[in-house]
């Protein structure tokens, strides 16, 4: 079971795990109340983003992580799983969740009212070279 | 229901007493002559003069002449009823007008159609920018999927598998240009091809998985290039057009529970009898060897359909920076800020020449002579092919990437979709929307 508990005042909700439930370089997808968000962890350690793809919408939990690149399932998609960024149209970039380590447990924090189905753009600042 | 497979996303369904043709290309040689059917139609007897003309519906997804082909529908009526996605802008809408229909019903995506005589429909509009759509038929407790090459969304295909279908034509190849027409080194390029066909097919396996159709048509996507100097485009290891077969062999060996099925020019699913395979026999063997007869037969045609080709006249300089200054400066300074391209146009013939499309300039002038050192995508093309375009004799400025005929480099080498999406469709609103808005 996933404790979940929403903070009315500012409309963050904040997801609790433990480390040890998390898969080790295999992407999971946890479920609630509408929202999808993926979760990876690595060497480099632990990554979450609302699990859409910018594209066509497809769960990229479904995809598969290589050298650090998250493909998505649907349309072979990729995007650097350290930052979001997609690598083939760095335009957009998914939406991140605040991952924050405490002792043995993890702490998702988002904003479900910035989650948009995935179609988040790049910062300007990634775009100049395009 | 009875469906009669043509090629590309061209099908005839008959639902009770109802005939709808599908995406109707029925000639050879779109895109300036290069793109050619994955077999012959005329060598299956199929011709715009020998098709069916008591149709009761085209429906038609997107405005790209493997989709949407001016010969063909000019032997139809101009009162017959066209279905349409509503899309984002009324240009194909108004291209269709042009030709003289009166009688195109825009449907906005997922809305339930009552074609009449039982027959149900549902256009689905796309996930991306681009203006496209596939179409689901339903009468008599039948289902047929019609994706076209229609990227959609998750959820419509989802439910789409959740609902059932009896019958899905499926995407399975690349239908664009890259990498092939980028001057990549050779082992990058081999590279590219390889990954990008990896991942064309594994996409439809995966929308085959989703869809959970009885049987998977292998059907919109490639083409065949039959011009002998591009000849080379139809390899395996040089080109992202796929063979049907291979797409088969994809579904099969992923063990989807659909039965693949490949259909060729004629062939028949009956939703009573099941397959009826009417294709020429030539059509089932080698492909390659195929080709490469029809490529010799067909390159005299070809030759001469090039040396016809209308020179570019005089004025392209001219037309050129007129046209990219109106349209650059009919933008809002967040799209061209998203743009952020140095487009260079590197334009061979007697009338060529090199400018600079600048996204980035302060304006009102964004076209500047000569190539800038810090171009980030180049394309190099002949005079009397990019003419129409500038000239606003052609419209659909995609037409000419989709041509094959041209050559192009990027820097960085990133996918800059908001430059694609401004060539696609300039419209401001439109861009706007999609790139500030959203």
């Amino acid at each position: 079971m996933i404790p979940i508990r929403r903070d009315y005042i500012t409309g963050m909700s904040n997801i609790k795990l433990r480390i040890a439930d998390v898969p080790f370089e295999i992407p999971f997808r946890i479920k609630h109340d509408g929202v999808a968000i993926v979760v990876y962890q690595s060497h480099e350690g632990i990554r979450a983003y609302e699990d859409v793809c910018p594209h066509a919408a497809w769960p990229l939990s479904s995809g598969l992580v290589c050298n650090g690149v998250l493909e998505c399932p649907g349309h072979g998609w990729e995007f650097n799983i350290q930052t979001g960024q997609c690598l083939n149209a760095p335009v957009y970039c998914l939406t991140p969740v605040n991952v924050r380590v405490d002792g043995d447990s993890v702490h998702l924090d988002y904003d479900p009212s910035t989650f948009r189905n995935g179609r988040r753009l790049a910062k300007n600042e990634t775009l100049s070279a395009a | 229901m009875r469906i009669t497979y043509y090629g590309q996303a061209c099908t005839l369904v008959e639902a009770g007493d109802l005939k709808i043709l599908t995406d109707p290309w029925l000639t050879e040689g779109a895109y300036l002559g290069t793109w050619f059917h994955t077999h012959l139609l005329a060598d299956a007897g199929v011709t715009p003069d020998t098709i069916r003309k008591d149709i009761d519906y085209l429906f038609i997804s997107h405005e790209h002449h493997d989709h949407m082909d001016v010969a063909t529908l000019r032997k139809f009526r101009r009162d017959i009823p066209i279905l349409l996605c509503k899309f984002a802008t009324p240009k194909l809408r108004n291209y269709l007008e042009g030709m003289g229909f009166t009688n195109i019903r825009e449907v906005p995506s997922r809305m339930a159609l009552d074609l009449g005589d039982g027959v149900n429909a549902k256009i689905l509009g796309t996930a991306e920018y681009t203006n496209d759509s596939a179409l689901l038929v339903e009468h008599d407790g039948c289902r047929l999927f019609q994706e076209t090459d229609c990227k959609l969304g998750y959820e419509d295909l989802e439910e789409l598998g959740d609902q059932g279908i009896d019958i899905g034509f499926y995407m399975f190849s690349g239908a664009n240009w890259y990498p092939m027409m980028y001057g990549y080194p050779k082992e990058v390029q081999l590279e590219r091809v390889r990954n990008r066909r990896r991942a064309l097919l594994n996409s439809m396996v995966q929308r085959v998985s989703l869809t959970k159709p009885c049987y998977a048509v292998p059907s919109a996507g490639p083409c065949s290039v039959l011009d002998p100097a591009m000849f080379w485009l139809n390899s395996e290891e040089l080109g992202i057009f796929i063979d049907p077969e291979l797409a088969i062999q994809a579904l099969f060996q992923a063990k989807v529970s659909a039965q693949p099925l490949l259909m060729a020019t004629t062939d028949v699913w009956d939703s009573r009898t099941g397959f009826e395979a009417n294709a020429p026999e030539a059509f089932r063997g080698c492909r390659q060897r195929y080709l490469s007869e029809a490529s010799e037969r067909m390159a005299p045609q070809i030759r001469a359909a090039q040396a016809s080709e209308p020179p570019a006249q005089p004025q392209l300089p001219t037309a050129l920076a007129k046209h990219f200054n109106e349209l650059v400066r009919a933008q809002t300074p967040a799209v061209r800020d998203r743009i952020s391209a140095k487009l260079a146009l590197d334009v061979t013939g007697p009338h060529g020449g090199q400018w600079t499309v600048d996204f980035t300039a302060p304006g009102p002038e964004y076209v500047s002579e000569g190539l800038r050192p810090d171009w980030t995508y180049k394309i190099q093309v002949e005079d009397k092919l990019l003419w129409p375009f500038v000239s606003g004799a052609e419209p659909f400025f995609e037409d000419l990437l989709l041509s094959l005929r041209f050559r192009a480099d990027r820097r960085p080498d990133q996918y800059n979709e908001p430059l694609y999406h401004f060539l696609y469709d300039p419209d401001p609103e439109r861009l706007h929307n999609w790139y500030v808005q959203h």
